[in-house]
């Protein structure tokens, strides 16, 4: 059988240890919450998390270029990168899968599957660096809306203050 | 960034020691023990000692929260100790709130920081908990007598910075109480904490600076009088502009029927000012007989978001210059604690306002019964007033460039009802208005999550995570009906949302209420008007369906 077949018959199982192997990173009495509770609008993280993954493990089984997860990978990050973790624990979900591949791998490996199991696993190394990326220009956009607020908020007084020098 | 990210060495070290889920360990210790860190993003600066020197606050001096040491007073504990008690002994309702909870959890995931950061010391319960375990061993018996056991921990310079840390993260927004079978509000614990960490001079400046320049010269940024008139007077002329009708606002005239209150962020913040070019034409349009005073020129009162003795400095400014200028009520514009402090504070604190009289509309003739007492009325409800007797000429269509919903701010819809009027008046300005799923909005709205206090620059981090849960219901009007414009009737919200939104949402702009307004108002003596309050240029109306202007 090859890998993708594989992947993609035990999908389901695959994105639930997916998803409960990334809530590790949060506190017990919160993942309880991440996880049941359905509301998009109740569970933000939860939600904005499993609809992501779920995206992104799909554009991977129908081969999808990693460009073109690119929201997907963002969504994931934005949360990220404001919650209270290091910059290598917040990209760590795309990582994860890779683990979790490798060993479904392991379950029906042969030669010729091996090689696409590179096939996989470098695209999921794409969307590790890509998430870097996107990771660094969260925090960039952080200082540049501190700047455009601050603008904002003293706006009339900075207006007034280049009119005087233009007099 | 570079202060933030960790070295290769320790990163390595704690990617193979510490919980995490490379290395498969999860957090062992229990939420009490587990400490807290500050790093960057998640504090906001201490009081500045000049600042609190000007207001005769305790502790002046130079400190940052993340010392070592908080240079404190000697005898802090008993300072603690004794404020707790004096509050206690004061309000009924906190005691009841101390004893009451049964832990039943209801509250626990509707807090908007714990549903951004996932972090549990943000639930209400625990965050109640950070305080009522210190009461258990001060004021119970159970507490004294078996201290861990039965809930109970002594008071230490942890425990205070933990204090610092999550009463800092509570905007007092209120949406934990609407859930709670007892109607327990954390916002009251979190008030007694503020109020308590002053008292020892732990507080931070962001809200210290604003209100000692209140106190000073009326508004929060410390404009003088002058300044304010001529900020005021540029709105006047870009209203020219647009329109080509000259308003006429007038600055402390004695015997002006109304004294006319905002925050100041309406007068200089960008998008606050296009709201202050509404509340103006609305003005002209009718031909209000109002004026607005130089010296109480801030309808925000910051200080509620430290303690009683200068919310009740602040608020009672408000009402000298009404009795001053010898008006008859006052009109409240968007603000949202200023609201909060009228509503629910200002009767007991500086009212009732006997000098002034029962406000009445003297364009429709309306009584504002609810503002019987406090002589202030708010804006939305005077203008969906003048809507409902017909007395404003609107043409909703200038508004049809906008895809607009509405984010209730915390303090108007909890803290005194205000749902349905900001709604009636926006389905009368503009035609494409669509509402955010339900459990989001009215009652239940979420948080700006930049409230009380905490819209700083430095805090940005834990700032952009309570906001996440409101971003990602506007996220989904904005995928599903295009929506573009956020619209909010609170000064806060107007700077903050905009922030907010750059990071979530990118594509939704921010307004205040009476902005469109403004843009809808058809004035007597106008040009054709072919941009909105922002110079933006207006979609073209097709005349042949002018049939109702
Ligand atoms: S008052 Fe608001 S911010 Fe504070 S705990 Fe309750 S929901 Fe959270
Ligand atoms: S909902 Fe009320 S009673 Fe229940 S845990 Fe929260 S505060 Fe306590």
């Amino acid at each position: 059988m090859s890998l993708i077949q594989h992947l993609k018959e035990n999908k389901e199982k695959i994105l639930q240890k997916w998803f409960e192997e990334i809530l590790k990173t949060y506190p017990p009495e919160t993942t309880q919450h991440l996880k049941k509770n359905n509301n998009p609008f109740a569970n933000p993280i939860g939600h904005t998390l499993g609809e992501s993954i779920f995206n992104i493990f799909e554009g991977i089984l129908e081969e999808r270029s990693p460009d073109e997860l690119i929201s997907d990978v963002d969504q994931i990050i934005k949360v990220r990168a404001v919650q209270d973790i290091k910059p290598s624990e917040a990209v760590n979900p795309v990582l994860l899968l890779k683990s979790i591949v490798r060993t479904e791998f392991e379950k029906i490996k042969n030669t010729a599957e091996n090689r696409e199991h590179y096939a996989v696993i470098d695209k999921i190394d794409h969307l590790i660096l890509l998430s870097l990326d996107l990771y660094m220009e969260s925090r960039e956009k952080i200082n540049e809306i501190k700047l455009s607020e601050y603008n904002r908020q003293y706006y009339r007084l900075i207006q007034r203050g280049n009119q005087g020098q233009n007099n | 960034m570079s202060k933030y990210v960790p070295t290769r060495k320790n990163l390595l070290k704690s990617i193979e020691e510490e919980s995490n889920f490379l290395s498969g360990l999860t957090p062992e210790k229990e939420w009490l023990d587990t400490p807290i860190s500050f790093r960057p993003g998640n504090w906001c600066h201490g009081g500045k000692p000049q600042v609190i020197e000007s207001l005769d606050a305790p502790n002046p001096r130079k400190w940052s929260p993340n010392d070592k040491d908080w240079q404190l007073p000697a005898n802090w504990q008993k300072i603690i100790h004794q404020g707790m008690k004096d509050q206690l002994d004061k309000s009924r309702t906190l005691k009841i709130f101390m004893d009451t909870c049964v832990r039943c959890g209801a509250c626990a995931d509707k807090c908007h920081f714990f549903l951004g950061s996932g972090d549990p010391k943000n639930m209400p319960v625990l965050r109640q908990e950070l305080i009522r375990s210190i009461y258990r061993k001060d004021f119970t018996l159970g507490g004294k007598l078996l201290g861990r056991l039965a809930g109970a921990r002594e008071m230490t310079e942890d425990v205070l910075k933990e204090w610092f840390m999550y009463f800092h993260q509570c905007t007092e927004c209120r949406r934990c109480s609407v859930f709670c079978p007892f109607g327990i509000d954390t916002a009251e614990f979190t008030s007694m904490a503020r109020e308590l960490m002053h008292s020892v001079g732990v507080n931070i400046n962001w809200i210290m600076e604003p209100a000692s320049n209140c106190n000073r010269t009326g508004n929060h940024l410390g404009i003088e009088p002058h300044t304010f008139k001529q900020m005021v007077e540029s709105l006047v002329e870009d209203i020219e502009d647009v329109t080509g009708v000259t308003v006429e606002p007038t600055f402390n005239r004695k015997g002006a029927e109304i004294l006319f209150i905002t925050p100041s962020g309406d007068i200089f913040a960008d998008p606050g000012v296009y709201t202050m070019m509404g509340y103006l034409l609305l003005f002209h349009h009718i031909g209000l007989d109002y004026t607005i005073s130089t010296y109480a020129s801030e309808g925000g009162n910051f200080g509620s978001f430290v303690s009683h003795d200068l919310t009740k400095k602040l608020n009672a400014k408000m009402y000298h210059e009404a009795e001053r200028l010898g008006v008859k009520w006052i009109l409240g514009g968007e603000c949202g604690h200023m609201w909060r402090v009228i509503h629910q504070y200002m009767d007991t604190m500086n009212g009732p306002a006997d000098f002034l009289e029962e406000p009445v509309s003297p364009i429709t003739g309306t009584k504002f019964e609810n503002a019987r007492s406090t002589k202030m009325v708010h804006i939305a409800e005077f203008t969906a007033d003048l809507i409902k007797n017909d007395r404003l000429k609107l043409d909703p269509r200038r508004n049809n460039h906008r895809t607009v919903t509405f984010h209730d701010s915390c303090n108007p819809v909890r803290a005194m009802g205000m749902v349905e009027e900001p709604r009636y008046i926006l389905k009368n300005v503009c035609n494409n208005f669509h509402e955010m799923p339900e459990n989001t909005i009215r009652e239940q709205t979420f948080c700006c999550g930049s409230g009380s206090g905490l819209n700083t620059n430095e805090y940005m981090d834990i700032r952009m995570r309570g906001g996440f849960p409101r971003a990602n219901a506007v996220k989904h009007v904005h995928d599903k009906h295009k929506v573009n414009l956020l619209t909010a009737i609170c000064a806060i919200d107007r700077v903050t949302l905009k922030t907010l939104m750059e990071y979530w949402v990118p594509g939704v702009e921010v307004s205040g209420l009476h902005e469109l307004v403004g843009n809808a108002l058809v004035m007597e003596g106008e040009s054709e008007r072919t941009e909105d309050l922002r110079e933006d240029p207006l979609e073209e109306i097709e005349e042949d369906e002018d049939e109702d202007i």
